[in-house]
């Protein structure tokens, strides 16, 4: 049985000048699956909280579709970012530049993974852990996003097959992801795992937001969304 | 417990002793503490650091007029006041790089400004090998373990009272174009007349912030001081990785300069 949980809370740099948080976070059961949805509105951008939350929606909302599963990954790509761009101000794209990442997972554990931008899309099998994320060229908060980046080559797409029980896919922003040394994506992964199948989805969110938000790095301060989709 | 000990309770412990009390009730009270949590140990237990690397001129030009003095003083005040700052969003990190003589050296490992004891001053002598400087800060601004990609965009500070004596073109060329060292921000300060400004025009990325021009030691200082205020508010601003303009337009120095007069 495939099973997920996510979370997302706002950073206390937000938090204390009383903003919004500029993640977005979307997980919904899809025919037995699950699609599993998060962004990071960048925060250097005026409506970037709007993009990134109507970038979620349109992600869900293309992947829900009948006919996803026939379209190649450069057609839902497109798609995705035509709807998205439908519904921000014509003009300015770029003022709700947002990153996106998606893993669209059937019933029978097919998972496909949609990436721009910063975050870490992570899948742990028996096979061991794979990275679906590229290494980061650049520095902190220099990234790819919805918007300004209009090229094919800006995403990163893949899949991988959920099988065995312990099998997941484990998407985060980089407000997590930049403070969690490469080395330790294995067991960093395989903890929070451990921790939500003992839990309800909605017991395994509240856990999850407790440990963001005390997250363990002196002077955090970004915004952390986290999803998990995994074979119970 | 009955009435009569629960008042007694109260006014022995609070009448004309609140203060003593409630100190002695705060010593008590449980601290309110970050609760343990499992994902800790996997969090980076460093605020995400801010390169500041600094490539100063050490030739035998700036020993004139008492020019590589006054950089050493400056220098020192920079790494001091970042030494102070609290380190809440992030933590400030200095190299120091000299070109003189040869070939360019690594003055400064690059380290958190906090555990910087001292620097041992810069000696003015010999040639100008500047495109070795930038080879060198080239190598450092790619090398992930040192400058992690978590960092926030480093910033590169270019100080030169002359013109390069080496193959520069091609260094400058590759610091411009190589993946991550162009991402940093580049400032330079040119001092006196003998300076090469349109190599350092050539150097410079930052639009607001074009070559500063020190005509003595109150340029130089004034020029350190700006960097140490941008880089400070950066560090402590809720997005650190925005450059600030350098503030160059108020004389930050408490002379009045009367000698004009």
């Amino acid at each position: 049985m495939l099973r997920a949980a996510g979370g997302s809370v706002v950073g206390p740099v937000h938090r204390q000048s009383g903003q919004p948080t500029q993640d977005a976070l979307s997980l919904r059961g899809w025919r037995g699956g699950w699609i599993a949805a998060v962004a990071d509105g960048l925060g250097s951008k005026q409506f970037s909280a709007q993009g990134a939350r109507w970038a979620v929606q349109c992600a869900q909302a293309v992947l829900r579709d009948e006919n996803s599963n026939q379209l190649t990954d450069r057609d839902v790509v497109t798609a995705i970012y035509r709807r998205w761009l439908a519904g921000v101000p014509n003009s300015d794209p770029g003022s709700c530049a947002t990153t996106l990442l998606v893993a669209a997972c059937t019933a029978a554990g097919n998972v496909r993974i949609f990436q721009i931008g910063d975050g870490i899309i992570l899948a742990r099998t028996t096979q061991g852990l794979r990275l679906f994320t590229p290494e980061k060229a650049g520095f902190g908060n220099q990234t790819l996003a919805l918007g300004p980046s209009r090229s094919w080559s800006a995403w990163t797409t893949g899949s991988i097959q959920l099988n065995h029980p312990g099998d997941q896919v484990l998407l985060m922003t980089d407000g997590i992801a930049d403070d969690v040394d490469a080395g330790l994506l294995d067991p960093f992964a395989d903890t929070i795992q451990r921790q939500i199948k003992v839990r309800t989805r909605r017991a395994g969110r509240v856990w999850l937001n407790r440990e963001m938000t005390h997250w363990g790095t002196p002077g955090h301060s970004d915004d952390k969304t986290i999803a998990m989709i995994f074979k119970g | 417990m009955g009435w009569a000990s629960y008042e007694e309770d109260n006014s022995s412990r609070f009448h004309q002793a609140t203060v003593i009390r409630s100190k002695e009730h705060d010593a008590l009270m449980p601290k309110k503490e970050v609760p343990a949590t499992k994902l800790k140990a996997f969090a980076a237990p460093e605020p995400r650091p801010l390169p500041v690397i600094v490539l100063a001129d050490v030739s035998g030009s700036m020993s004139e007029n008492g020019k590589i003095a006054v950089l050493n003083d400056a220098l020192k005040s920079m790494i001091i006041s970042f030494s102070k700052e609290s380190r809440l969003r992030a933590e400030i990190q200095v190299g120091l790089i000299t070109f003189g003589g040869e070939v360019a050296k690594e003055h400064l490992p690059l380290v958190p400004a906090n555990r910087i004891a001292g620097v041992e001053a810069f000696k003015a002598a010999g040639r100008t090998p500047m495109g070795s400087a930038f080879e060198l800060a080239c190598k450092l601004l790619e090398d992930k373990q040192q400058i992690p990609s978590r960092a926030y965009r480093p910033v590169l500070i270019l100080v030169s009272d002359g013109a390069p004596t080496d193959e520069w073109e091609a260094a400058l060329d590759a610091l411009k174009s190589s993946e991550r060292a162009q991402k940093a921000t580049r400032l330079a300060m040119a001092i006196g007349a003998g300076a090469d400004r349109a190599m350092l025009g050539q150097f410079v990325n930052d639009r607001e912030t074009p070559v500063f021009e020190a005509d003595g030691a109150r340029d130089i200082v004034k020029f350190f001081k700006a960097v140490t205020m941008s880089v400070v508010a950066r560090s402590s601003s809720v997005s650190p990785d925005q450059p600030l303009p350098l503030d160059l337009g108020s004389d930050l120095s408490d002379d009045l300069d009367l000698d004009a007069l």
